[in-house]
């Protein structure tokens, strides 16, 4: 069992994580429209940047103490990846200055490669509509994943064990609150930029595209440009939810595999069902559902599902508590989704409009032509 | 030498996607949503099957067949009598049937009443998907399965794996021809004849026609929309059905397998659909090519490259292939190989551009 303290910290980064991930969906299906059903596979660009790029530089800095060359050791992060990075990790524990680098390091990669990858995705977003879009990036996700999944060099031989992450957080003593700590920083920093991209001139443009794009062209908008930025920006933030994954060792645990870090329920499904549940384009919406829904349902479930299915007596029925377990989860995900759709299609917050001016300056605006109004019809009157 | 086990296993896989690819296709056109759970579909009818043989082998006593078992390709093939395969058969449509109309009426019809647009349609086909996965994973750990699927077929309900109890038609020597083969081949070309007579030498067919051209016109003509869309889903549902039996009969080394609640419908999803948009998604009989050529592709595409450059691990990666397959198909010919084939734009296209090279000179 785990203790009060650490169920909030496991909370708290589950909703930290799944927030960004969030809006980084938000940001490309619900502002721009672009139905992006292979969101999994930006997510994973960013546990490849931790468990794979970030480990191989760790050694090469530390290789002096394990005896290799820098070379030798960043090969034997794959090849021997438990036994080496037993080693690594001890030694990052007492090099705060390599270990904080190394988190600035994985999260400028993984922006710069996640917004490459969606950039490379736009191409397709450009030229085609709706569904068809979605089958192209569904397929794009589920081909990429076997690809990583069967190449050894990028995340280890075995697809279900894979690579350990370094430990960067080691260092202060405490991981799994520090890593929390930064992870709800990270989610903090995306909401303010959510909050203000919502409103800022290109975030009117996007949605401005998703309503009508005729009139948007008629303007003197570029469409195409409009679409590929939302990638490219929605990207970037999906692959900084997956370093922030891979940061989290109350999540993640010690290591990552090819096959978790591209699952379609987790990192494709569960933010689409978030997003519609809190309402599609928006953001406040979206940060309610993420809490609540964390908070009260997927934190609780994912942690206790075992003692859940072992205080309900389904082996009596004969069911495997385990896999009782494992399917509450799937149909607890599936029934939500549905029942939002039935009943709820708007979200529980519905997208609020867009203010272009502060409310309280509005306010003295509508003052001022108040007045001049009284004003006219004094002299009209007189 | 072709190596007649691989183009069997091979010919199993690629009717299986044809199939799949059809019911996709049959419902996008009339539903005008894509199904992504309809791999699934296929698994419910392969474990209903499963368990219903396994009940009748063990009530009606039948033993397998053991006079009439071989050797053959280090395989010990031992058949049961053609009444199991029978009976397996019709449950998976019936299986497959009642998952689809489940999620027409239960989950689709109320959607699309409310207004729901082709994205939240989707999403709730995707929903569906994880509904039935949580199904199949109660079902395929269930004590009381696990031990019928034992004792009835000696299946391990979690991998099941059918392909010993296939039934070898001709032999020579240790080459023979499998009755999963023959059964997929001819179940497939049955299937593509009845449709066409069904769509284009009876009135339903007609008025099936009618309603995917143009809905409104068509109810305004007396036809009842709403129940041809309910038989476009049985006919899709039976299909799957139908998939998911052949999938049980594929050898154990081909790319079905195993069959447990996630696999292997997580990795043929895109196989199907890359069949289903190969094919044309409006066509229905370009659906069918598209499956078996993604399956040929697939298959024989990865071992010629693994051969050519001497990498025994390709083969994993054949369903890459597939995917660049979808990717090209809808940037250069989203119609489909078979619209493109049927207005000669290949053949233009070349000369065109044969003809610009020379204008260049």
């Amino acid at each position: 069992m785990v203790n009060v303290v650490s169920l909030a910290e496991i909370i708290i980064s589950f909703i930290a994580i799944y927030y960004i991930l969030t809006v980084a969906l938000n940001i490309k299906a619900g502002m721009t429209g672009i139905p992006d059903f292979g969101h999994a596979m930006f997510f994973a660009i960013g546990g490849i940047v931790v468990a794979n790029f970030a480990a191989r530089i760790a050694a090469a800095f530390v290789a002096s103490q394990l005896g290799v060359s820098p070379g030798e050791a960043m090969q034997l992060v794959i090849a021997e990846n438990t036994a080496i990075m037993v080693k690594i990790n001890e030694a990052l524990a007492t090099k705060p200055l390599l270990s904080i680098m190394l988190i600035i390091f994985s999260i400028v990669v993984a922006l710069l490669l996640g917004g490459l990858l969606g950039w490379i995705a736009s191409y397709p977003a450009l030229r085609l509509r709706g569904d068809y879009l979605a089958i192209m990036l569904l397929t794009a996700s589920e081909g990429l994943r076997i690809f990583v999944m069967y190449t050894k060099s990028i995340m280890g031989s075995t697809p279900t064990v894979g690579l350990t992450t370094p430990a960067l957080f080691a260092f202060t003593g405490d991981a799994g609150l520090w890593s929390t700590v930064f992870v709800a920083s990270l989610a903090v920093i995306v909401y303010l930029f959510a909050e203000r991209f919502h409103n800022s001139p290109s975030g009117r443009l996007f949605r401005a595209v998703r309503d009508d794009e005729d009139s948007a062209e008629a303007v003197g908008k570029n469409i195409a440009k409009v679409r590929r930025d939302a990638m490219i920006i929605g990207s970037a933030i999906a692959a900084l939810a997956g370093v922030a994954y891979s940061f989290s060792t109350w999540i993640a645990g010690s290591s990552i595999a090819a096959q978790s870090i591209f699952d379609r329920v987790l990192w494709t499904f569960w933010p689409w069902a978030l997003m519609i549940l809190g309402g599609m384009s928006s953001n406040r919406g979206i940060t309610l559902a993420t809490i609540v829904v964390g908070a009260l349902i997927v934190g609780p479930i994912r942690i206790y599902k075992n003692q859940i299915a072992a205080a309900l007596p389904v082996d009596k029925l004969g069911f495997d508590p385990g896999n009782f377990a494992s399917a509450l989860e799937f149909t607890l995900v599936a029934l939500l989704i549905l029942l939002v759709l039935l009943f709820r299609p708007k979200g529980v917050i519905p997208e609020p409009p867009s203010y272009t001016l502060k409310p309280n300056e509005l306010k003295e605006l509508v003052k001022e032509a108040g007045e001049q109004l009284e004003l006219s019809e004094e002299g009209q009157q007189s | 030498m072709v190596d007649l086990n691989l183009l069997m296993s091979t010919t199993i896989y690629g009717s299986v996607l044809a199939l799949l690819a059809l019911g996709i296709t049959i419902i996008y056109m009339t539903t005008k949503v894509f199904n992504f759970a309809h791999p699934r579909l296929s698994l419910v009818g392969a474990y209903l099957a499963a368990t219903a043989m396994a009940v009748y082998v063990q009530h009606a006593g039948i033993k397998p067949n053991f006079e009439g078992s071989q050797v053959l390709g280090g395989q010990l093939i031992v058949p049961y009598p053609a009444s199991v395969y029978i009976i397996g058969f019709l449950v998976a449509m019936v299986g497959g049937v009642l998952a689809a109309m489940f999620e027409y009426y239960v989950i689709l019809k109320p959607l699309l009443k409310r207004g729901a647009d082709f994205l939240k349609l989707m999403i709730a086909t995707l929903a569906y998907d994880f509904l039935l996965m949580a199904v199949l994973l109660l079902y395929n750990t269930h004590v009381w399965i696990k031990k019928t699927l034992k004792d009835g077929l000696n299946l391990i309900a979690t991998k099941m794996d059918f392909s010993a109890y296939d039934f070898a038609l001709i032999t020579q020597g240790q080459t023979y021809i499998s009755g999963g083969f023959i059964l997929a081949v001819a179940v497939t070309v049955v299937l593509a004849l009845s449709l066409y007579i069904l769509l284009f030498r009876t009135t339903l067919g007609i008025k099936m026609r009618a309603s995917v051209e143009n809905p409104p016109l068509a109810e305004v003509l007396g036809v009842n929309v709403e129940r041809i869309y309910a038989i476009s889903w049985i006919i899709s549902g039976l299909t799957a059905g139908i998939a998911g039996f052949l999938m049980l009969l594929e050898p154990s080394s081909g790319s079905l397998k195993p069959i447990s609640a996630t696999s292997p419908a997580d990795e043929i999803v895109v196989s199907a659909f890359a069949g289903s948009i190969v094919g044309g998604v409006n066509s229905i009989f370009g659906s069918i090519f598209g499956g078996f050529f993604i399956g040929y592709v697939e298959t024989y595409v990865t071992n010629w490259l693994a051969l050519l450059l001497g990498m025994k691990e390709l083969f994993k990666y054949s369903r890459v292939v597939s995917m660049f397959i979808v990717g090209l198909t809808l940037m250069f010919a989203p119609q489909g190989v078979i619209a493109l084939l049927r207005e000669k734009k290949v053949v233009d296209r070349i000369l065109a551009f044969v003809k610009g090279r020379r204008g260049e000179k």
